[in-house]
Protein backbone atom coordinates (compact mmCIF):
# COMPACT_ATOMS: atom_id res chain seq x y z
CA UNK A 1 0.00 0.00 0.00
CA UNK A 2 2.79 2.26 0.65
CA UNK A 3 3.40 2.64 -3.06
CA UNK A 4 0.07 4.23 -3.65
CA UNK A 5 0.32 7.88 -4.34
CA UNK A 6 -0.58 9.54 -1.04
CA UNK A 7 -3.59 12.01 -1.61
CA UNK A 8 -2.86 15.69 0.38
CA UNK A 9 -6.85 15.89 1.15
CA UNK A 10 -6.76 12.26 2.64
CA UNK A 11 -3.51 12.90 4.97
CA UNK A 12 -4.89 16.03 6.19
CA UNK A 13 -8.13 14.32 6.97
CA UNK A 14 -6.06 11.70 8.87
CA UNK A 15 -4.13 14.56 10.53
CA UNK A 16 -7.30 16.50 11.87
CA UNK A 17 -9.04 13.45 12.91
CA UNK A 18 -6.96 12.09 14.93
CA UNK A 19 -6.39 15.57 16.15
CA UNK A 20 -9.41 16.32 16.98
CA UNK A 21 -9.74 12.94 19.05
CA UNK A 22 -7.19 13.95 21.63
CA UNK A 23 -8.25 17.73 21.21
CA UNK A 24 -10.44 17.59 24.17
CA UNK A 25 -8.38 15.65 26.48
CA UNK A 26 -5.48 18.16 25.67
CA UNK A 27 -7.89 20.96 26.83
CA UNK A 28 -8.58 19.33 29.87
CA UNK A 29 -4.78 18.60 30.93
CA UNK A 30 -3.81 21.64 29.76
CA UNK A 31 -6.86 23.63 31.63
CA UNK A 32 -6.23 21.65 35.18
CA UNK A 33 -2.67 23.74 35.59
CA UNK A 34 -4.60 27.13 34.36
CA UNK A 35 -4.89 29.84 37.31
CA UNK A 36 -7.30 31.46 34.94
CA UNK A 37 -10.61 30.77 36.96
CA UNK A 38 -12.70 31.20 33.77
CA UNK A 39 -10.38 29.15 31.60
CA UNK A 40 -11.26 31.36 28.55
CA UNK A 41 -6.96 32.19 28.52
CA UNK A 42 -3.77 31.29 30.05
CA UNK A 43 -3.31 32.63 33.39
CA UNK A 44 -0.18 31.10 34.18
CA UNK A 45 0.43 27.46 35.43
CA UNK A 46 -0.67 26.47 38.82
CA UNK A 47 -1.25 23.46 41.21
CA UNK A 48 -4.08 25.04 43.11
CA UNK A 49 -6.99 23.20 41.61
CA UNK A 50 -5.15 19.58 42.10
CA UNK A 51 -4.96 20.72 46.02
CA UNK A 52 -8.67 21.71 46.19
CA UNK A 53 -9.79 18.90 44.47
CA UNK A 54 -7.46 16.96 46.84
CA UNK A 55 -9.22 18.33 49.92
CA UNK A 56 -12.99 18.47 48.95
CA UNK A 57 -14.15 15.81 51.05
CA UNK A 58 -17.03 15.55 48.33
CA UNK A 59 -14.30 14.35 45.94
CA UNK A 60 -12.53 12.23 48.34
CA UNK A 61 -15.92 10.03 49.04
CA UNK A 62 -16.59 10.05 45.51
CA UNK A 63 -12.94 8.56 44.90
CA UNK A 64 -13.41 5.55 47.04
CA UNK A 65 -17.23 4.78 45.74
CA UNK A 66 -15.92 4.87 42.98
CA UNK A 67 -12.87 2.43 43.43
CA UNK A 68 -15.19 0.20 45.37
CA UNK A 69 -17.57 -0.19 42.62
CA UNK A 70 -15.25 -0.35 40.01
CA UNK A 71 -13.01 -3.04 42.16
CA UNK A 72 -16.66 -5.29 42.89
CA UNK A 73 -17.57 -4.85 39.21
CA UNK A 74 -13.68 -6.35 37.72
CA UNK A 75 -13.78 -8.77 40.33
CA UNK A 76 -17.25 -10.24 39.81
CA UNK A 77 -17.01 -9.69 35.28
CA UNK A 78 -13.61 -11.90 35.26
CA UNK A 79 -15.37 -14.73 36.58
CA UNK A 80 -18.22 -14.36 34.87
CA UNK A 81 -15.60 -13.92 31.81
CA UNK A 82 -13.03 -16.47 32.58
CA UNK A 83 -16.11 -19.40 33.50
CA UNK A 84 -17.72 -18.15 30.03
CA UNK A 85 -14.56 -18.76 27.84
CA UNK A 86 -13.32 -22.05 29.42
CA UNK A 87 -16.44 -23.23 28.44
CA UNK A 88 -16.54 -21.08 24.81
CA UNK A 89 -13.00 -22.64 23.94
CA UNK A 90 -14.17 -25.97 23.98
CA UNK A 91 -17.78 -25.56 22.87
CA UNK A 92 -19.26 -27.21 19.51
CA UNK A 93 -19.64 -24.27 16.54
CA UNK A 94 -23.70 -24.05 17.67
CA UNK A 95 -22.54 -23.61 21.30
CA UNK A 96 -20.35 -20.83 20.67
CA UNK A 97 -22.26 -19.45 18.21
CA UNK A 98 -25.07 -19.40 21.12
CA UNK A 99 -22.17 -17.97 23.91
CA UNK A 100 -21.71 -14.91 21.69
CA UNK A 101 -25.19 -13.98 21.19
CA UNK A 102 -25.03 -14.16 24.82
CA UNK A 103 -22.57 -11.49 25.09
CA UNK A 104 -23.26 -9.42 22.30
CA UNK A 105 -27.36 -9.04 22.66
CA UNK A 106 -25.36 -6.96 26.31
CA UNK A 107 -22.89 -4.61 24.14
CA UNK A 108 -25.89 -3.36 21.87
CA UNK A 109 -28.44 -3.00 23.98
CA UNK A 110 -28.55 0.79 24.59
CA UNK A 111 -27.13 1.30 28.95
CA UNK A 112 -30.02 3.16 29.56
CA UNK A 113 -32.43 0.35 28.25
CA UNK A 114 -30.74 -1.75 30.53
CA UNK A 115 -30.43 0.63 33.69
CA UNK A 116 -33.85 1.30 33.58
CA UNK A 117 -35.46 -2.09 33.25
CA UNK A 118 -33.00 -3.11 35.98
CA UNK A 119 -34.48 -0.62 37.87
CA UNK A 120 -37.67 -1.84 37.35
CA UNK A 121 -37.15 -5.70 38.47
CA UNK A 122 -35.44 -4.32 41.80
CA UNK A 123 -38.51 -1.69 42.20
CA UNK A 124 -40.82 -4.46 41.76
CA UNK A 125 -39.28 -6.92 43.86
CA UNK A 126 -38.98 -4.23 46.87
CA UNK A 127 -35.27 -4.21 46.71
CA UNK A 128 -33.22 -1.19 48.09
CA UNK A 129 -31.22 0.16 45.92
CA UNK A 130 -27.25 0.16 47.06
CA UNK A 131 -23.80 -0.59 46.21
CA UNK A 132 -24.66 -4.28 45.14
CA UNK A 133 -27.49 -3.43 42.71
CA UNK A 134 -25.16 -1.01 41.22
CA UNK A 135 -22.16 -3.90 41.16
CA UNK A 136 -25.22 -6.40 39.18
CA UNK A 137 -26.15 -3.42 37.05
CA UNK A 138 -22.53 -3.05 36.16
CA UNK A 139 -21.69 -6.20 35.67
CA UNK A 140 -24.47 -7.12 33.10
CA UNK A 141 -22.46 -4.88 30.92
CA UNK A 142 -18.79 -5.29 32.02
CA UNK A 143 -18.73 -8.87 32.47
CA UNK A 144 -19.87 -9.35 28.39
CA UNK A 145 -16.46 -6.32 27.66
CA UNK A 146 -14.31 -9.03 29.73
CA UNK A 147 -15.65 -12.01 28.03
CA UNK A 148 -14.42 -10.52 24.44
CA UNK A 149 -11.05 -9.45 25.89
CA UNK A 150 -10.52 -12.67 27.36
CA UNK A 151 -11.76 -14.71 24.20
CA UNK A 152 -9.57 -12.58 21.95
CA UNK A 153 -6.40 -13.55 24.45
CA UNK A 154 -7.57 -17.26 24.75
CA UNK A 155 -7.49 -17.51 21.01
CA UNK A 156 -3.75 -16.77 20.80
CA UNK A 157 -3.08 -19.85 23.77
CA UNK A 158 -2.30 -22.99 21.55
CA UNK A 159 -4.14 -25.75 22.79
CA UNK A 160 -0.90 -28.17 21.76
CA UNK A 161 1.10 -27.08 24.81
CA UNK A 162 -2.24 -28.31 27.02
CA UNK A 163 -2.63 -31.71 25.28
CA UNK A 164 0.92 -32.27 25.81
CA UNK A 165 0.99 -31.33 29.70
CA UNK A 166 -2.39 -33.80 29.17
CA UNK A 167 0.31 -36.06 27.54
CA UNK A 168 2.44 -36.18 29.78
CA UNK A 169 0.30 -37.00 32.80
CA UNK A 170 -1.45 -34.02 33.81
CA UNK A 171 -4.90 -34.14 35.66
CA UNK A 172 -7.54 -32.09 33.93
CA UNK A 173 -6.88 -29.40 37.54
CA UNK A 174 -3.27 -29.48 36.36
CA UNK A 175 -3.61 -28.45 32.72
CA UNK A 176 -5.84 -25.78 34.31
CA UNK A 177 -3.83 -24.33 36.59
CA UNK A 178 -0.41 -24.92 35.28
CA UNK A 179 -1.00 -24.36 31.93
CA UNK A 180 -4.33 -22.62 30.84
CA UNK A 181 -5.19 -20.26 33.55
CA UNK A 182 -1.33 -19.07 33.65
CA UNK A 183 -1.75 -18.57 29.70
CA UNK A 184 -4.95 -16.55 30.17
CA UNK A 185 -3.47 -14.49 32.96
CA UNK A 186 -2.36 -11.34 31.01
CA UNK A 187 -6.13 -11.29 29.20
CA UNK A 188 -7.78 -11.61 32.51
CA UNK A 189 -5.77 -8.45 34.11
CA UNK A 190 -7.04 -6.70 30.79
CA UNK A 191 -10.25 -8.00 30.84
CA UNK A 192 -10.32 -6.48 34.94
CA UNK A 193 -8.67 -3.26 33.75
CA UNK A 194 -11.60 -2.69 30.97
CA UNK A 195 -14.14 -3.77 33.48
CA UNK A 196 -12.61 -1.87 36.06
CA UNK A 197 -12.39 1.85 33.81
CA UNK A 198 -15.86 1.52 32.20
CA UNK A 199 -17.21 0.89 36.15
CA UNK A 200 -15.52 3.66 37.22
CA UNK A 201 -16.62 5.96 34.58
CA UNK A 202 -20.10 5.09 34.52
CA UNK A 203 -23.04 7.37 34.35
CA UNK A 204 -26.08 6.10 33.50
CA UNK A 205 -26.35 2.94 35.73
CA UNK A 206 -24.93 3.95 38.42
CA UNK A 207 -27.47 7.24 38.11
CA UNK A 208 -30.38 4.61 37.90
CA UNK A 209 -29.57 1.75 40.33
CA UNK A 210 -27.03 3.26 42.84
CA UNK A 211 -29.83 4.90 45.28
CA UNK A 212 -29.44 8.22 46.94
CA UNK A 213 -27.14 7.12 49.52
CA UNK A 214 -23.94 6.27 46.92
CA UNK A 215 -22.90 9.18 45.03
CA UNK A 216 -19.93 8.02 42.89
CA UNK A 217 -17.21 10.27 41.20
CA UNK A 218 -18.68 10.39 37.89
CA UNK A 219 -22.19 11.40 39.13
CA UNK A 220 -20.37 14.29 41.41
CA UNK A 221 -18.82 15.18 38.42
CA UNK A 222 -22.41 15.53 36.35
CA UNK A 223 -23.66 18.14 39.50
CA UNK A 224 -20.77 20.04 39.31
CA UNK A 225 -20.41 20.56 35.59
CA UNK A 226 -24.39 21.16 35.06
CA UNK A 227 -23.99 24.76 33.25
CA UNK A 228 -20.51 25.64 33.69
CA UNK A 229 -16.79 24.26 33.82
CA UNK A 230 -15.20 24.37 36.84
CA UNK A 231 -11.11 24.62 37.40
CA UNK A 232 -11.79 21.81 40.10
CA UNK A 233 -13.67 19.37 37.81
CA UNK A 234 -10.34 20.28 34.96
CA UNK A 235 -8.07 18.51 37.77
CA UNK A 236 -10.27 15.63 38.32
CA UNK A 237 -10.74 15.23 34.64
CA UNK A 238 -6.74 15.35 34.12
CA UNK A 239 -5.69 12.58 36.70
CA UNK A 240 -8.95 10.31 35.63
CA UNK A 241 -8.00 10.82 32.03
CA UNK A 242 -4.59 10.28 32.21
CA UNK A 243 -4.51 6.61 34.68
CA UNK A 244 -7.32 5.36 32.08
CA UNK A 245 -4.44 6.04 29.29
CA UNK A 246 -1.93 3.80 30.73
CA UNK A 247 -4.46 1.86 31.86
CA UNK A 248 -5.85 1.50 28.17
CA UNK A 249 -2.33 0.94 27.01
CA UNK A 250 -1.40 -1.95 29.20
CA UNK A 251 -4.41 -3.63 28.32
CA UNK A 252 -3.46 -3.50 24.59
CA UNK A 253 -0.25 -4.27 25.26
CA UNK A 254 -1.60 -7.38 27.01
CA UNK A 255 -3.91 -8.20 24.66
CA UNK A 256 -1.80 -8.17 21.50
CA UNK A 257 1.38 -8.42 22.83
CA UNK A 258 1.66 -12.19 21.18
CA UNK A 259 -0.47 -11.31 18.21
CA UNK A 260 1.80 -11.68 14.98
CA UNK A 261 0.21 -9.55 11.89
CA UNK A 262 -1.78 -6.29 10.91
CA UNK A 263 -5.00 -5.64 12.23
CA UNK A 264 -4.57 -8.09 15.28
CA UNK A 265 -4.69 -4.52 17.59
CA UNK A 266 -8.38 -3.78 16.23
CA UNK A 267 -9.30 -7.15 16.49
CA UNK A 268 -8.00 -7.58 19.92
CA UNK A 269 -9.75 -4.63 20.66
CA UNK A 270 -13.37 -6.57 20.39
CA UNK A 271 -13.61 -5.05 16.72
CA UNK B 1 -6.58 -47.41 19.62
CA UNK B 2 -10.60 -46.86 20.66
CA UNK B 3 -12.83 -45.96 17.40
CA UNK B 4 -14.76 -42.90 18.27
CA UNK B 5 -16.05 -40.39 16.08
CA UNK B 6 -15.89 -37.81 18.45
CA UNK B 7 -13.41 -35.74 18.29
CA UNK B 8 -13.54 -34.33 21.66
CA UNK B 9 -12.98 -37.87 22.67
CA UNK B 10 -9.22 -37.86 20.86
CA UNK B 11 -7.27 -36.68 23.94
CA UNK B 12 -9.28 -38.89 26.43
CA UNK B 13 -8.62 -41.70 24.39
CA UNK B 14 -4.89 -40.42 23.48
CA UNK B 15 -4.53 -39.93 27.57
CA UNK B 16 -5.64 -43.56 28.77
CA UNK B 17 -3.34 -45.04 26.42
CA UNK B 18 -0.38 -43.10 27.44
CA UNK B 19 -1.51 -43.74 31.32
CA UNK B 20 -1.35 -47.34 30.05
CA UNK B 21 -4.72 -47.97 31.64
CA UNK B 22 -6.90 -49.91 29.04
CA UNK B 23 -10.43 -48.34 28.66
CA UNK B 24 -13.91 -50.17 27.31
CA UNK B 25 -15.29 -47.62 24.48
CA UNK B 26 -18.43 -47.30 26.99
CA UNK B 27 -16.18 -46.60 29.91
CA UNK B 28 -14.27 -43.56 28.06
CA UNK B 29 -17.95 -42.56 26.94
CA UNK B 30 -19.48 -42.34 30.26
CA UNK B 31 -16.24 -40.56 31.50
CA UNK B 32 -15.98 -38.00 28.82
CA UNK B 33 -20.22 -37.91 29.49
CA UNK B 34 -19.84 -36.98 32.96
CA UNK B 35 -16.57 -34.63 32.44
CA UNK B 36 -18.67 -33.14 29.83
CA UNK B 37 -21.68 -31.97 32.65
CA UNK B 38 -19.22 -30.91 34.88
CA UNK B 39 -18.02 -28.64 31.96
CA UNK B 40 -21.46 -27.76 30.97
CA UNK B 41 -21.41 -25.85 35.03
CA UNK B 42 -18.70 -23.40 33.62
CA UNK B 43 -21.29 -21.20 31.30
CA UNK B 44 -23.67 -21.21 34.83
CA UNK B 45 -22.41 -18.02 35.86
CA UNK B 46 -22.75 -16.20 32.60
CA UNK B 47 -26.51 -17.87 31.96
CA UNK B 48 -27.33 -17.00 35.69
CA UNK B 49 -26.45 -13.15 34.93
CA UNK B 50 -27.94 -13.12 31.38
CA UNK B 51 -31.33 -14.98 32.39
CA UNK B 52 -31.55 -13.33 35.74
CA UNK B 53 -30.30 -9.52 34.70
CA UNK B 54 -30.65 -9.17 31.36
CA UNK B 55 -33.52 -11.72 29.69
CA UNK B 56 -36.28 -11.42 32.62
CA UNK B 57 -35.96 -7.42 32.91
CA UNK B 58 -36.45 -6.43 29.34
CA UNK B 59 -39.67 -8.70 29.42
CA UNK B 60 -40.70 -6.86 32.61
CA UNK B 61 -39.95 -3.80 30.41
CA UNK B 62 -42.37 -5.25 27.49
CA UNK B 63 -45.66 -6.40 30.07
CA UNK B 64 -44.97 -3.15 31.90
CA UNK B 65 -45.23 -1.04 28.27
CA UNK B 66 -48.93 -2.57 27.78
CA UNK B 67 -50.05 -1.52 31.68
CA UNK B 68 -51.18 1.33 33.20
CA UNK B 69 -49.11 3.27 35.85
CA UNK B 70 -51.83 5.50 38.01
CA UNK B 71 -49.68 8.30 38.72
CA UNK B 72 -51.52 8.83 42.08
CA UNK B 73 -50.68 5.81 44.02
CA UNK B 74 -47.71 4.71 41.42
CA UNK B 75 -48.92 1.45 41.13
CA UNK B 76 -49.23 -0.46 38.10
CA UNK B 77 -51.74 -2.42 36.26
CA UNK B 78 -50.90 -4.99 33.77
CA UNK B 79 -54.17 -4.46 31.63
CA UNK B 80 -52.53 -5.03 28.17
CA UNK B 81 -53.13 -1.54 26.67
CA UNK B 82 -51.70 0.31 24.10
CA UNK B 83 -52.51 3.83 25.55
CA UNK B 84 -48.70 3.96 26.24
CA UNK B 85 -47.45 3.46 22.40
CA UNK B 86 -50.27 6.09 21.35
CA UNK B 87 -48.60 8.09 23.90
CA UNK B 88 -45.55 8.36 22.32
CA UNK B 89 -47.44 10.10 19.49
CA UNK B 90 -48.26 13.11 21.55
CA UNK B 91 -45.94 15.99 19.91
CA UNK B 92 -43.78 16.57 23.26
CA UNK B 93 -42.09 12.87 22.91
CA UNK B 94 -42.67 12.51 19.41
CA UNK B 95 -40.47 15.31 19.17
CA UNK B 96 -37.96 13.55 21.03
CA UNK B 97 -38.22 10.21 19.00
CA UNK B 98 -37.56 12.19 15.81
CA UNK B 99 -34.68 14.59 17.55
CA UNK B 100 -33.11 11.20 18.67
CA UNK B 101 -33.21 9.51 15.45
CA UNK B 102 -32.34 12.48 13.14
CA UNK B 103 -29.24 13.38 15.48
CA UNK B 104 -28.18 9.93 15.69
CA UNK B 105 -28.22 9.57 12.02
CA UNK B 106 -27.14 12.41 11.32
CA UNK B 107 -23.67 11.70 13.77
CA UNK B 108 -23.79 8.70 11.99
CA UNK B 109 -23.14 9.29 8.66
CA UNK B 110 -20.45 12.45 9.93
CA UNK B 111 -18.82 9.65 11.66
CA UNK B 112 -18.58 7.89 8.11
CA UNK B 113 -17.38 10.77 5.92
CA UNK B 114 -14.57 11.38 8.92
CA UNK B 115 -13.98 7.74 9.46
CA UNK B 116 -13.30 6.35 5.43
CA UNK B 117 -10.45 9.00 4.65
CA UNK B 118 -9.54 8.35 8.51
CA UNK B 119 -8.94 4.79 7.78
CA UNK B 120 -7.68 5.04 4.33
CA UNK B 121 -4.88 7.17 5.60
CA UNK B 122 -4.27 5.12 8.62
CA UNK B 123 -3.59 2.00 5.65
CA UNK B 124 -1.25 3.58 3.51
CA UNK B 125 1.51 3.98 6.27
CA UNK B 126 4.11 2.11 6.77
CA UNK B 127 3.27 -0.75 9.63
CA UNK B 128 4.70 0.56 12.66
CA UNK B 129 3.37 3.91 11.88
CA UNK B 130 0.09 2.46 11.46
CA UNK B 131 -0.17 0.50 14.68
CA UNK B 132 0.89 3.69 16.26
CA UNK B 133 -2.18 5.64 14.79
CA UNK B 134 -4.27 2.49 15.48
CA UNK B 135 -3.23 3.32 19.18
CA UNK B 136 -3.61 7.02 18.88
CA UNK B 137 -7.18 6.35 17.39
CA UNK B 138 -8.14 4.07 20.49
CA UNK B 139 -6.72 5.44 23.59
CA UNK B 140 -9.12 8.50 23.54
CA UNK B 141 -12.14 6.16 22.74
CA UNK B 142 -11.63 3.77 25.62
CA UNK B 143 -10.54 7.38 28.14
CA UNK B 144 -13.36 8.82 30.24
CA UNK B 145 -16.68 8.89 27.98
CA UNK B 146 -17.50 11.50 30.93
CA UNK B 147 -14.69 13.72 31.05
CA UNK B 148 -14.17 13.61 26.83
CA UNK B 149 -17.83 15.32 26.62
CA UNK B 150 -17.17 17.96 29.33
CA UNK B 151 -14.13 18.84 27.56
CA UNK B 152 -16.35 20.01 24.49
CA UNK B 153 -18.03 22.96 27.07
CA UNK B 154 -15.13 24.96 27.38
CA UNK B 155 -14.10 24.12 23.99
CA UNK B 156 -17.40 25.32 22.35
CA UNK B 157 -18.69 27.99 25.56
CA UNK B 158 -19.23 31.47 24.46
CA UNK B 159 -15.60 33.61 24.84
CA UNK B 160 -14.15 30.52 24.71
CA UNK B 161 -10.58 30.01 22.78
CA UNK B 162 -12.76 28.49 19.70
CA UNK B 163 -14.36 31.59 19.38
CA UNK B 164 -11.76 33.82 19.51
CA UNK B 165 -9.53 31.46 16.41
CA UNK B 166 -12.73 32.01 14.42
CA UNK B 167 -12.88 35.71 15.68
CA UNK B 168 -8.95 36.08 14.50
CA UNK B 169 -9.89 34.26 11.05
CA UNK B 170 -12.74 36.47 10.66
CA UNK B 171 -14.64 33.58 9.60
CA UNK B 172 -17.45 34.39 12.85
CA UNK B 173 -18.50 37.75 14.39
CA UNK B 174 -20.22 37.89 17.61
CA UNK B 175 -20.85 35.33 20.22
CA UNK B 176 -20.53 31.78 18.71
CA UNK B 177 -24.07 30.43 20.56
CA UNK B 178 -22.89 26.92 19.66
CA UNK B 179 -23.24 25.04 22.98
CA UNK B 180 -26.38 23.70 24.05
CA UNK B 181 -27.72 23.54 20.88
CA UNK B 182 -28.59 20.28 18.74
CA UNK B 183 -25.43 21.26 17.30
CA UNK B 184 -23.17 20.66 20.28
CA UNK B 185 -24.87 17.25 20.94
CA UNK B 186 -24.49 16.21 17.32
CA UNK B 187 -20.22 17.08 17.97
CA UNK B 188 -20.56 15.69 20.95
CA UNK B 189 -21.82 12.21 19.82
CA UNK B 190 -19.03 12.13 16.61
CA UNK B 191 -16.26 12.67 19.05
CA UNK B 192 -18.00 10.15 21.06
CA UNK B 193 -17.95 7.40 18.60
CA UNK B 194 -15.77 8.29 15.49
CA UNK B 195 -13.87 5.69 17.19
CA UNK B 196 -16.67 3.01 16.47
CA UNK B 197 -16.09 3.90 12.88
CA UNK B 198 -12.61 4.15 11.94
CA UNK B 199 -11.92 0.28 13.33
CA UNK B 200 -14.24 -1.91 11.58
CA UNK B 201 -13.32 0.63 7.75
CA UNK B 202 -9.94 0.31 8.81
CA UNK B 203 -10.43 -3.58 8.99
CA UNK B 204 -12.07 -3.67 5.97
CA UNK B 205 -9.41 -1.43 3.93
CA UNK B 206 -6.40 -3.45 5.48
CA UNK B 207 -7.66 -7.02 4.43
CA UNK B 208 -7.82 -5.46 0.92
CA UNK B 209 -4.87 -6.59 -1.81
CA UNK B 210 -3.20 -3.11 -1.97
CA UNK B 211 -2.93 -4.18 -5.64
CA UNK B 212 -6.05 -3.54 -6.79
CA UNK B 213 -5.97 0.18 -5.63
CA UNK B 214 -2.46 0.52 -7.21
CA UNK B 215 -3.66 -0.93 -10.33
CA UNK B 216 -6.47 1.43 -10.51
CA UNK B 217 -3.98 4.20 -9.41
CA UNK B 218 -2.11 3.18 -12.68
CA UNK B 219 -5.11 2.98 -14.69
CA UNK B 220 -5.85 6.86 -14.36
CA UNK B 221 -7.94 6.34 -10.98
CA UNK B 222 -6.62 8.95 -9.18
CA UNK B 223 -7.82 11.64 -6.09
CA UNK B 224 -11.63 11.60 -5.70
CA UNK B 225 -12.47 9.24 -8.58
CA UNK B 226 -9.91 6.56 -6.86
CA UNK B 227 -12.17 7.43 -3.38
CA UNK B 228 -15.52 7.45 -4.36
CA UNK B 229 -15.16 4.84 -7.11
CA UNK B 230 -12.85 2.25 -5.50
CA UNK B 231 -12.17 3.26 -1.48
CA UNK B 232 -15.54 3.64 -0.45
CA UNK B 233 -17.24 0.58 -2.25
CA UNK B 234 -14.00 -1.51 -0.92
CA UNK B 235 -14.68 -0.20 2.61
CA UNK B 236 -18.73 -0.53 2.55
CA UNK B 237 -18.49 -3.86 4.78
CA UNK B 238 -16.96 -1.96 7.29
CA UNK B 239 -18.74 1.21 7.05
CA UNK B 240 -21.82 -0.75 7.59
CA UNK B 241 -20.55 -2.11 10.40
CA UNK B 242 -19.74 0.99 11.77
CA UNK B 243 -23.00 2.59 11.20
CA UNK B 244 -24.48 -0.32 13.23
CA UNK B 245 -22.01 0.29 16.20
CA UNK B 246 -22.45 3.87 16.17
CA UNK B 247 -25.36 4.33 15.21
CA UNK B 248 -26.91 2.11 18.10
CA UNK B 249 -25.45 3.98 21.06
CA UNK B 250 -26.20 7.40 19.39
CA UNK B 251 -29.81 6.63 19.36
CA UNK B 252 -29.96 5.81 23.03
CA UNK B 253 -27.37 8.50 24.44
CA UNK B 254 -28.02 9.65 27.61
CA UNK B 255 -24.85 11.51 28.77
CA UNK B 256 -24.30 13.57 25.95
CA UNK B 257 -27.38 15.41 25.37
CA UNK B 258 -27.40 15.75 29.79
CA UNK B 259 -23.74 17.68 29.36
CA UNK B 260 -24.04 19.40 26.26
CA UNK B 261 -27.45 19.93 25.55
CA UNK B 262 -28.05 21.83 28.86
CA UNK B 263 -31.55 20.44 29.60
CA UNK B 264 -32.94 22.03 26.29
CA UNK B 265 -32.50 19.82 23.64
CA UNK B 266 -33.27 16.33 24.74
CA UNK B 267 -32.80 12.77 23.47
CA UNK B 268 -34.93 9.49 23.96
CA UNK B 269 -32.89 8.32 26.59
CA UNK B 270 -33.41 11.16 28.92
CA UNK B 271 -37.09 11.58 28.09
CA UNK B 272 -37.38 7.80 29.44
CA UNK B 273 -35.02 8.17 32.65
CA UNK B 274 -37.46 10.99 33.56
CA UNK B 275 -40.27 8.85 33.01
CA UNK B 276 -38.86 6.22 35.22
CA UNK B 277 -36.80 8.55 37.93
CA UNK B 278 -39.04 12.11 38.30
CA UNK B 279 -41.91 11.31 36.76
CA UNK B 280 -42.23 7.69 38.14
CA UNK B 281 -44.68 6.70 35.08
CA UNK B 282 -42.99 3.25 34.42
CA UNK B 283 -45.43 1.93 32.12
CA UNK B 284 -45.02 5.05 29.66
CA UNK B 285 -41.12 4.60 30.42
CA UNK B 286 -41.55 1.02 29.45
CA UNK B 287 -43.16 2.18 26.00
CA UNK B 288 -40.30 4.19 25.38
CA UNK B 289 -37.92 1.49 26.39
CA UNK B 290 -39.47 -0.67 23.71
CA UNK B 291 -39.18 1.69 21.28
CA UNK B 292 -35.32 2.04 21.51
CA UNK B 293 -35.05 -1.83 21.14
CA UNK B 294 -36.68 -1.76 17.91
CA UNK B 295 -34.66 0.64 16.70
CA UNK B 296 -31.70 -1.33 17.57
CA UNK B 297 -33.63 -4.18 16.36
CA UNK B 298 -34.14 -2.75 13.15
CA UNK B 299 -30.55 -1.47 12.64
CA UNK B 300 -29.26 -4.88 13.26
CA UNK B 301 -31.61 -6.65 11.11
CA UNK B 302 -30.16 -3.64 8.44
CA UNK B 303 -26.85 -5.15 9.06
CA UNK B 304 -27.71 -8.97 8.56
CA UNK B 305 -29.41 -8.04 5.26
CA UNK B 306 -26.94 -5.84 3.94
CA UNK B 307 -23.79 -8.68 4.62
CA UNK B 308 -23.14 -10.74 1.47
CA UNK B 309 -24.55 -13.38 1.32
CA UNK B 310 -22.14 -16.67 1.95
CA UNK B 311 -21.80 -19.42 -0.47
CA UNK B 312 -22.88 -22.48 1.24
Amino acid sequence: MSMLRKHPVVTVFGVVGIGFLWLPIVVVVVNSFNRDTNLVRWGGFTLTWFRQAAADPQVRSGVISSLELGLATAAVSVVVALTGVLWWRKASPRGRRVFDALVYSRLVLPEVVLATSLFLIFSRAGVRLNMVTAVIGHTVWASAFATVILQASAKLLSEEVEEAAADLGATPFGVLFRVTLPGLAPGMIAAGLLAFSLSFDDVVTTLFLAGSGLSTLPLLIMGLIRFRVTPEVNAIGALVTTSMIVSTLVVVWLVTRRARGKGSLARGMGM
Amino acid sequence: MIPTQDPASDTVADRSISEGVRVTSSGARGRLLRRENSRHMLLLPTVLLVAVFFVVPLGLVAVYSLGTTSLVSFTTHFGWTLRNYSGLADPLYLGSIIRSLLLSAGATLACAVLAVPMAYFIVQQRRGLQMILLLAVIVPFWTSFLIRIYAWISILQNGGWLESILHHLGLVHGPLNWLYTPFSIGLGIVYGYLTLMVLPVYVALERLDPGVLEAADDLGSHGWNLMWRMVVPLAKPGIIAGCVLVGIPATGEFVTPAILGGGKTLMLGNVMGTQFMDVGNLAFGSAMAMCLVTVVLLLLLVQVLARPRSRP
